[in-house]
């Protein structure tokens, strides 16, 4: 029973939703109100959890130095008192080293290092015309996307620099639409599966 | 008669909302059964699956919200499965705060321990994680430290899968599994796990996100899943057909449809009248 309670909201809720394409609807604020007080509440439950989980259990279990970790996050809350604001940016400058010093770590060597070592390849693979059409395109966009770059270089404003340049804009103006046609299939994709669950679950028209 | 030159701009937004989901209905209630091609992403990550052995350790962000589930949680579920078909254990945290009250959708999809997949031993699930890319680096550091209990307020202590879990962490994890919305929480595992330790990584992105992560593709992310495209190509070449291929049906009309209005949409720029304000 609460199964079925439960697919009838969802339905009602999903068509509600949906009213929002028409026009704004006060249904399809209704249904949004109730979406953003579900995120909230179940955000909070689980930040939680994740205090108890990661902190406040160790510290039971005798591992005192997260005190100084709480500490830290319960000084963040100094930034709603005017005459304590200044002591909210030492968690915030603390958290962000960390979080600076994590990525730095690796984003020299997978942004930078390994895309550089990637784009190193025969050009001309022995009995595969396929790959070889493919690394040979890929090289030109390279190069010729590298080259719309280069803005204060003198050489890049001959004519023939600039017939480069215009072909990596191209090339890029191509990865755009991949990138928009991929938005698409995306949002397509979240509400076919809307539809299959109207269609399927709520009315069982569909298998 | 004059030929009116704007009336594709006067046909109201909700009308072609209501074409594209009466053509998707349509296609929901007689499927064609359309082929579906996989890409090379796909097959790159079945067979970064199909090596792994028995026993190894899958990590598994459960990253997805309410509004991507129709993205990824068929591509979860088909993981899930071809995991337990190879013997490979889980151990599932998630990076989105929606993603723990969303598991049991999947898992009722997937019912490991009917398929005698033992809680504790064979998978195991912490629930939300914070902290963003320095967490990432603690959990493949020493998980077991990291976190005390599982989703259930369970103690770790109590569970042989958490005990293998020790550190070096790393050492321990086979593949990595990141399902995400967000490129930065992609990026930000592939730059603690793939780049820091070499561990073989596969993505499942949001469709919209794939362009970002493509470039790290085969070189640190052994294989992509192209958000729900991807899982339903992922269904058709594991043999583990699933919501996924359900939905390509749809996607594909979808995706027509979207196509169609496309070029009505530029033959009525063409068609405006140039000049003027």
């Amino acid at each position: 029973m609460a199964d079925v309670i439960g697919t009838w909201i969802a339905a009602l809720l999903t068509i509600a939703i949906t009213s929002l394409a028409w026009k704004d609807q006060p249904v399809s604020k209704f249904a949004n109100h109730i979406y953003i007080g579900v995120v909230t509440g179940n955000s909070i439950v689980q930040a939680w959890a994740n205090i108890m989980n990661v902190g406040i259990n160790k510290i039971t279990a005798g591992n005192y130095l997260y005190v100084v970790a709480i500490l830290l996050g319960l000084i963040t809350y100094a930034r709603y008192s005017k005459a304590s604001f200044w002591l909210y940016r030492y968690p915030i400058a603390l958290v962000m080293g960390i979080g600076v010093g994590a990525a730095m770590r690796g984003s020299v060597g997978g942004e930078f290092l390994d895309q550089i070592r990637d784009s190193f390849f025969q050009l001309s693979v022995p009995g595969d015309a396929f790959t070889s059409i493919n690394n040979i395109i890929f090289f030109a966009i390279l190069l010729s996307s590298l080259s719309y770059f280069l803005f204060t270089i003198r050489a890049m404003r001959s004519e023939t620099a600039m017939k480069l340049s215009t072909l990596g804009r191209y090339a890029m103006m191509g990865a755009f639409g991949y990138s928009f046609a991929n938005t698409i299939a995306t949002r397509i994709n979240q509400y076919a599966g809307r539809i299959a669950f109207l269609l399927i679950d709520w009315l069982h028209i569909a298998g | 008669m004059a030929t009116d030159k704007h009336f594709l701009e006067r046909i109201p937004n909700g009308i072609y909302f209501l074409l594209i989901i009466g053509a998707m209905s349509y296609i929901t209630l007689y499927p064609l059964g359309l082929p579906i091609p996989v890409t090379e992403m796909t097959r790159a990550t079945y067979r970064a699956v199909e090596a792994l052995g028995e026993g190894d350790i899958m990590l598994v962000d459960q990253g997805y919200g309410a509004g991507t589930i129709a993205s990824h949680e068929p591509g979860f579920v088909v993981m899930f499965k071809h995991a337990m078909r190879k013997g490979v254990k889980l151990v599932i945290l998630s990076t989105s705060v929606e993603g723990p009250l969303l598991l049991d959708s999947a898992l009722a999809k997937i019912n490991p321990e009917a398929r005698g997949y033992v809680y504790g031993t064979d998978w195991l699930h912490v629930g939300y994680v914070a902290g963003g890319e320095p967490a990432y680096a603690a959990i493949l550091q020493d998980f077991y430290s990291t976190f005390t209990v599982d989703y259930a307020g369970t103690p770790l202590s109590g569970m042989p899968l958490a005990h293998e879990l020790q550190a070096p962490t790393y050492e321990k994890i086979a593949m990595v599994y990141v399902q995400s919305a967000g490129g930065d929480v992609c990026q930000g595992w592939i730059r603690q796990s793939a780049v820091r330790y070499d561990i073989p990584m596969i993505q499942q992105p949001l469709e919209m996100m794939v362009p970002t992560i493509l470039p790290y593709f085969p070189i640190n992310c052994q294989g992509i899943l192209n958000g729900g495209i991807g899982a339903a190509e992922y269904e058709s070449v594991s043999g583990l057909p699933g919501e996924a291929v359900k939905l390509s049906d749809m996607l594909s009309m979808g995706g027509l449809v979207c196509l169609i209005f496309l070029i009505l949409g530029n033959i009525g720029f063409y068609l405006k009248p140039k000049g003027g304000n």
